[in-house]
């Protein structure tokens, strides 16, 4: 009997985490025009679905997000611009996630804010941890041993042939 | 609040209807959240796209997709040791009241809860007034974090759910729900009124001394009749005038006041359960509110009043007086289960109920019936208990609405099942609850006097 509705939108600090780290993948992927067309508009599209706690919204948007990056490195983007960019449009996509599941379960009326920032300070993290060894992998793979470069694909493969099975 | 008809709102009270977000169930244990299978399966579809185009920088953003996946299965969701305490400013709150509510949550265990969301066992009875019963933050071990909110007090008895912890591990793919007990009641009787307004009662009474005239002549204040004189007569009731006029001796005789022994009966079965939607009082809650009413008012005119009602879970207070019998009354008005807000989860066999009473009470004990009269089970009721001699009055609080043509059906049956009552010679009292209990029963009077 609650007078108070439930408000299951998210958490307003997921809005503001979701497009600051977005707009990282939107610089990332200005290597062409079209790439930044595609991933501004899967940040608009995660804002929305963030802000209105629509998952299926925010999803095509963190999709286009990172098939914004993908499309700037296939028309030649800078490898690290292309990798800080997938980076920036996954953590973008999980943070916005995060704060519509917390508005699933703890609603939009809640504090969520240090909830939010931990999380998204915890992503980033490891965000920035794969992005330095990835970069340093491929570093050493451009100095004159694409061995390492041919494992760290087998590696990844190798790893999602796992994943599928969880 | 959209209104809807008797039949459709009476299904909002059911207990399956929508399950309210505030007081619903978290499923508690582990789970997988597979927040990140869409994550495995677009860098799939990049790495193939960048092996195709041969570029190095797509290859590179995929691979860095996959990282991020299989960080999404590291490690599993903490058990978490916390602790919880509850501060309830008033357990005992008027209705209508505002409680605040303090909930602390204390991390004892060694490790930190990089997320921890926590939503407080709000009764169901309850409403949330202000603030939220959740929050979602993070603790480190030591320390402590509390959400505050405001609940807005109704009647009956309301015992708070555990609280549920759920924790997600960094990645935030695995999280554990968990319960914490953590007992609160709230109790919200509300007092019987201080100054109710006289209840219409039916001239059958008790032998004992009262404010309700009886159809007979004695002691008293109001002219009854004039009888022959007889021996012993007091000389003060000799109708001194006619004997100077006649010369006969005649007596006068007053109406006797006597007490009546009423009993209060309250419709709670599940078919009198109503309400235009799910967070409005329901057809019971205003029965409760009148009943309160006329029992503070008989009660103050020296009646014997009793309590019951048709429920497969009913009070039983036969007819009695005293600060202690208005003590009991007010608390099984405000708490007993019969009253609550969801409906019983069987029916009651009207037939059976009414037997029940005609057993337990005296002869002479009208009956009070209040019922929102939303079927037939109520008026056969009503008309079972008037002819088994207990006279009946009928107080029907209205909850109709008339928006569709078949809320306007069930608000005319409703009407029609009134009229039929007051047809056998049974006073009924139609209520709208949008104005006071007070302005009904005047009304009432009015009508029966002219």
């Amino acid at each position: 009997m609650s007078d108070v509705t439930f408000d299951d939108r998210s958490p307003s600090p997921g809005v503001s985490a979701t497009v600051g780290v977005g707009a990282i993948a939107v610089v990332a992927a200005a290597f062409a025009g079209s790439a930044v067309a595609v991933a501004g508009a899967g940040i608009v599209l995660m804002a929305v679905g963030v802000q209105g706690g629509r998952r299926s919204l925010h999803t095509i948007g963190g999709v286009l997000c990172f098939g914004g990056v993908v499309l700037a490195g296939a028309l030649g983007a800078a490898p690290g611009v292309a990798l800080v960019g997938a980076a920036a449009s996954v953590v973008a996509w999980d943070v916005g996630d995060h704060a519509i599941g917390l508005g699933g379960q703890v609603g939009r009326d809640a504090r969520a804010r240090r909830n939010v920032l931990e999380h998204l300070g915890i992503s980033a993290g490891a965000a920035a941890s794969v992005v330095v060894i990835s970069g340093l992998s491929y570093a050493l793979a451009r100095r004159g041993n694409p061995g390492a470069a041919a494992g760290l694909i087998g590696a990844a493969v190798g790893l999602f042939a796992i994943l599928l099975d969880w | 609040m959209s209104e809807q008809s008797i039949p459709a709102a009476a299904r909002h009270a059911q207990p399956d209807e929508e399950p309210d977000p505030w007081t619903e169930p978290v499923p508690t244990g582990l789970r997988w959240t597979r927040r990140w299978r869409g994550v495995t399966g677009l860098t799939l579809l990049a790495i193939g796209f960048g092996l195709i185009i041969e570029q190095p920088g797509l290859l590179l953003a995929s691979v860095f997709g996959v990282a991020f996946a299989a960080y999404g299965r590291l490690g599993a969701a903490p058990s978490p040791a916390l602790e919880v305490e509850r501060a309830i400013e008033v357990t005992d709150p008027d209705v209508g009241e505002q409680i605040p509510v303090t909930l602390t949550v204390h991390n004892d265990g060694d490790g930190r809860l990089r997320d921890l969301r926590i939503v407080d066992g709000v009764p169901s009875g309850l409403a949330v007034a202000s603030g939220s019963p959740r929050i979602a933050t993070s603790l480190p071990p030591g320390e402590s974090a509390a959400v505050s909110y405001e609940l807005e007090a109704a009647r009956g008895g309301h015992t708070f759910d555990p609280v549920v912890a759920i924790v997600r591990d960094a990645s935030g793919a695995t999280e554990r729900a968990v319960e914490i007990d953590a007992p609160g009641t709230i109790d919200c009787v509300p007092s019987l009124p201080a100054e109710p307004p006289p209840f219409p009662l039916r001239p059958q009474t008790t032998r004992y001394t009262g404010r309700t005239s009886a159809a007979e002549g004695g002691d008293g204040v109001e002219f009854h009749a004039t009888r022959e004189y007889r021996a012993g007569d007091p000389l003060g009731r000799i109708d001194w005038k006619r004997v100077a006029r006649t010369g006969d001796l005649t007596t006068v005789e007053y109406r006797r006041e006597r007490a009546a022994s009423v009993l209060i009966v309250v419709d709670a079965r599940r078919a009198a359960y109503a309400a235009p939607d799910p967070t409005a009082a329901t057809s019971v809650d205003h029965c409760v509110e009148a009943a309160r009413t006329i029992a503070g008012s008989l009660l103050d005119d020296g009646h014997s009043v009793g309590l019951t009602a048709l429920s497969p879970r009913p009070p039983w207070l036969i007819p009695g007086r005293g600060v202690q019998h208005r003590l009991a009354i007010r608390t099984a008005l405000g708490t007993h289960e019969a009253f609550e807000r969801t409906p019983p989860d069987r029916s009651a066999n009207v037939y059976a109920a009414g037997r029940e009473i005609r057993n337990r009470i005296a002869s002479d004990t009208q009956v009070v019936f209040v019922s929102p009269m939303l079927e037939e089970g109520a008026s056969q009721a009503a008309h079972r208990l008037d002819a088994h001699g207990h006279l009946t009055t009928v107080v029907s609080p209205d909850v109709c609405v008339s928006d569709t043509v078949g809320q306007q059906a069930a608000g005319l049956a409703r009407s029609l099942r009134l009229a039929g009552a007051r047809q056998r010679g049974i006073p009924a009292i139609d209520w709208d609850p949008a104005e006071p209990f007070a302005r009904a029963l005047a009304r009432s009077q009015r009508r029966w006097s002219a």
